[in-house]
């Protein structure tokens, strides 16, 4: 057992840097997590996005989907923004620049589908865009709780025992990431990796699983 | 540690070839012989070995790299008592593995077998859940601290059921020809697997080896307790036939049946965690 | 690839795994550094390997469409 209640959770903790009270960490836990962000990250960055074939129902007949440069250089744009709020999600010692950082993955997850000429894609991508959007209210909410009853918003502050965050907020936060793209909400998330380009679309997927590990980490902490 | 890392790899490949000739025995037929998952592996190293010329070079390939990087991972975090939840953060992420076979040819099959996967992302609720009951037992994560609580409370399977419960839902749906192994079902031909052929088959071989292994050992771990080595491998196998037995008795669900069912589950398991805290 | 270079990069792999190995019983470095280097270098060695053993020159082929 450690001293300190957190590195009970995601063990040790092996990097602490301070801002006033807010301070960002490395738990091996965080860090895993960090990197696995990091390395999709980099894979969209440099492969290339592969050529789908798609099979005519009823017959032999098979067709090669052709995607314009342009449309995949904006997707890879969005990809990596995406890749780079994981990251700091993973990292933040802070609940609201978590559930900024949150938000903002829901966001670059529409736009990684957003400029695919595809209408099922479509209509997935604007059905997870309206769940994404009315799950930030208990995301926000969540984190507004956690501030207006303990007057901190520092997981390490929160995580020290002074503290009794109330079960609601941490429920309001949970329902907020969960919104984002985890089961059940992400049925609408399914159809939008149809889309082409699997470096990209790979990140959607990464990227809402990877601020559930962490907010589950957050939940337990505080 | 390399020898351990080496002989981890091919017990999981064993358990995975005496999984099927339980399964086979239970059906009445005779089966591959217990080494054939081993066979397997080799067999496909040394096939020839190219790659789709519609795929997404870099991450066909790198795919299968991260594949067998983050099962070593989880083989040091469960041998070493790191944290629980690193453990179970590599096997959510192993999600985005098989996603990434899938949706890196271009295949159909595999596309399919991509999304598919993504759909029964559900299989991963049960065990936050399961999680959050040990946390309130042992009050620590960390595989060390939970060994500890269990040599003097006794074994979490006696303490809290439902989640061991959930934990073995949560093997069930990660062993092949279990009925919630929708993404390789045979209508996609071999899904999400369907364009790794070769040494990209083999490697995932390793990594389904690893897997079993590091899944089958941490689940006894967590559950029963730190024993000496061979009464760990004679639980992980007595835990692997049980498996079989579930395997070779129910169909495969449809994709949404699947999910159903995981679902229902986790809605149970938070019930039980919400009575817990109540009564705690 | 060439074989040669599948062989190189196998070799590397195994001294890194090797060298690790060592230099974590000798106290020179310490367990989770020695275990960072297997998780990376272990991948590369299984699949390098593999394509040492057998990497066709074999002409690249459109995905799997049916029977």
């Amino acid at each position: 057992m450690y001293e300190h209640l957190m590195e009970n959770i995601g063990g040790p903790v092996a990097f602490a840097l301070e801002f006033g009270d807010i301070v960002n960490y490395f738990s091996p836990y965080t860090l895993t997590l960090f990197i696995l962000a990091f390395a999709f990250t980099v894979l969209a960055v440099v492969s290339r996005p592969e050529r789908q074939i798609d099979i005519a129902f009823g017959g032999d007949a098979y067709t090669a989907k052709v995607i314009t440069l342009q449309e995949m250089r904006f997707r890879r744009f969005m990809a990596i923004a995406c890749g780079l709020a994981s990251m700091g999600a993973m990292v933040s010692g802070d609940i609201f620049n978590f559930t900024l950082f949150t938000s903002m993955v829901g966001i670059t997850n529409v736009g990684i589908v957003a400029a695919v000429r595809n209408r099922h894609v479509l209509n997935a991508a604007y059905e997870y865009g309206i769940v994404a959007m009315a799950a930030t209210l208990p995301l926000f909410g969540g984190a507004a709780i956690i501030l207006a009853t303990t007057g901190t918003l520092s997981i390490w502050e929160l995580s020290s025992g002074t503290w009794t965050v109330p079960a609601v907020a941490k429920g309001l936060l949970g329902l907020g990431v969960i919104g984002e793209g985890m089961a059940p909400f992400y049925a609408a998330k399914a159809e939008m990796f149809r889309a082409p380009g699997a470096p990209y679309v790979i990140m959607c997927s990464l990227s809402s699983l990877l601020i559930f590990l962490r907010v589950i980490e957050i939940i337990i902490t505080i | 540690m390399i020898g351990y890392l080496v002989s981890a790899t091919f017990t999981g490949l064993l358990m995975l070839g005496i999984h099927r000739k339980v399964i086979a025995r239970i059906q009445k037929r005779p089966g591959p012989p217990i080494w054939q998952e081993i066979l397997h592996t080799l067999k496909f190293s040394f096939k020839s070995t190219w790659v789709p010329a519609t795929a997404s070079r870099t991450l066909f390939i790198a795919v299968v790299l991260i594949g067998i990087g983050i099962w070593c991972a989880a083989l040091f975090v469960v041998t070493e008592g790191g944290s629980v939840l690193i453990l179970f953060g590599i096997y959510m992420l192993h999600k985005i593995v098989e996603h990434g076979y899938g949706l890196s040819s271009g295949s159909p099959y595999g596309k399919f077998g991509g999304v598919r996967s993504v759909i029964s992302a559900t299989s991963e609720i049960p065990l936050f859940v399961t999680i959050a009951a040990i946390y309130l037992f042992t009050h620590s994560l960390i595989i060390s601290d939970i060994v500890a609580y269990q040599a003097v409370h006794g074994p979490l399977l006696l303490s809290v059921p439902p989640a061991a419960v959930a934990m073995y839902l949560v093997l069930l749906s990660k062993m092949p020809y279990g009925p919630f192994s929708i993404v390789e079902s045979k209508e996609l031909v071999s899904g999400y697997k369907t364009e790794h052929f070769g040494v990209w088959r083999a490697g995932l071989e390793v990594c389904n080896g690893l897997k079993t292994y590091v899944l089958l050992y941490a689940a006894v771990l967590i559950f029963i307790g730190q024993f000496p080595i061979w009464a760990m491998l004679a639980l992980m196998l007595a835990l692997l036939v049980s498996l079989s037995f579930v395997c070779a008795l129910s169909p495969m669900l449809s994709p949404y049946d699947s999910v159903t069912v995981q679902t229902l589950a986790t809605a149970f398991m938070i019930v039980y965690i919400i009575a817990l805290v109540v009564m705690a | 690839m060439r074989r040669e270079t599948a062989f190189k990069v196998m070799s590397a792999a195994a001294l890194a795994c090797i060298a690790a190995w060592t230099a974590m019983i000798a106290g020179w470095i310490p367990a989770f550094a020695a275990m960072a280097v297997f998780i990376v270098a272990f991948p590369v060695f299984v699949i390098f390997l593999a394509l040492w053993w057998m990497y066709s020159q074999g002409k690249e082929d459109i995905p799997f469409i049916g029977y």
